[in-house]
């Protein structure tokens, strides 16, 4: 089953796990088994936020968008990070 | 999760008990820490850049350390070299929250803000999960003074706004002076939640 990897600043959301299981066929499928597990993670599905997602280090989505297009493997890696801003 | 004891581990630890962030009473800086922000702003500051760096007069990068119950210990600095602001989403998104929350300055909108690229972020959490420390907040630098806030030792209402749910530390690093460098250190860049940065050397003075 696809990993979930957190980075820390998003950990509490996940009961400070660095790694999380969850079955998933495609990417919307594991995000949103990792929202029903986890509902802080749907403060992540706004657009004031942006989302990169990583598929075994691979940057693939700036946003939560489109991701119904995205398959996973088994032993698929898939990476969350919120790009750090300032003014 | 405040009162609460949390659970967390990096890559291949056990788990160890910490505090949640926001109950964090006190940040100390061992002074060779505190050198290399200083010197990594300097140096942008005097343009002179490393390879594979954005050429731009701002500095920024990550602070990560241990925990200690209410206290935090920074043990590693990491400079973030590249900046994804002028490219897309980044820069619409950028452009749509500057013109939001940004109070106009001297330097126009276009020139302002900074994210950092996600895949040199992500390298750098990699690379603290591997050495067991945790990643507690961000640091950059503020140049210009304004007619408000001379010192420019605090965030910006646009730092706060960026900063909101972040569960980080901004460290801001005020270099109106480049003699006088301070900084002072505020959970998800609220004035609100500010806790002290302490340089870790009797002879400098408590920074915040």
């Amino acid at each position: 089953m696809p990993r979930v990897i957190i980075p820390f600043p998003l950990r509490k959301h996940a009961d400070n796990q660095r790694e999380i299981v969850i079955h998933g066929d495609s990417l919307k499928e594991t995000i949103e088994r990792l929202w029903q597990q986890y509902p802080g993670f749907k403060t992540l599905n706004d657009d004031s936020v942006l989302v990169s997602i990583f598929i075994n280090n691979k940057l693939v989505r700036t946003a939560f968008e489109k991701w119904d297009e995205l398959s996973l493997k088994r032993d698929d890696e898939v990476s969350l990070v919120i790009p750090i801003a300032g003014g | 999760m405040v009162g609460g004891r949390l659970k967390v581990a990096g890559e291949g630890e056990e788990t160890t008990d910490v505090i949640p962030l926001e109950q964090v009473r006190q940040i100390m800086l061992p002074v060779s820490r505190w050198q290399e922000i200083v010197g990594h702003c300097r140096r942008k500051l005097a343009g002179r850049y490393v390879e594979g760096e954005s050429r731009m007069p701002r500095a920024y990068g990550l602070v990560a350390g241990t925990q200690d119950d209410r206290i935090l210990k920074v043990e590693r600095i990491l400079p973030i070299k590249r900046n994804v602001r002028h490219q897309e989403p980044y820069k619409t998104y950028m452009d749509r929250i500057m013109k939001q929350y940004a109070v106009p300055s001297k330097t126009p909108f276009s020139k302002r803000g900074w994210i950092t690229d996600p895949e040199e972020l992500k390298a750098c959490y990699d690379q603290c999960d591997r050495q067991g420390l945790m990643v507690f907040g961000s640091y950059h630098v503020h140049l210009v003074p304004w007619e408000h806030d001379s010192l420019r030792d605090r965030p910006t209402h646009l730092d706060t706004v960026l900063a909101r749910n972040s569960q980080l530390f901004s460290f801001i690093v005020s270099m109106v002076d480049i003699t006088r460098p301070r900084m002072r250190a505020f959970y998800e860049a609220s004035e609100e939640k500010e806790v002290p940065a302490i340089i870790e050397e009797r002879e400098l003075a408590e920074i915040a």
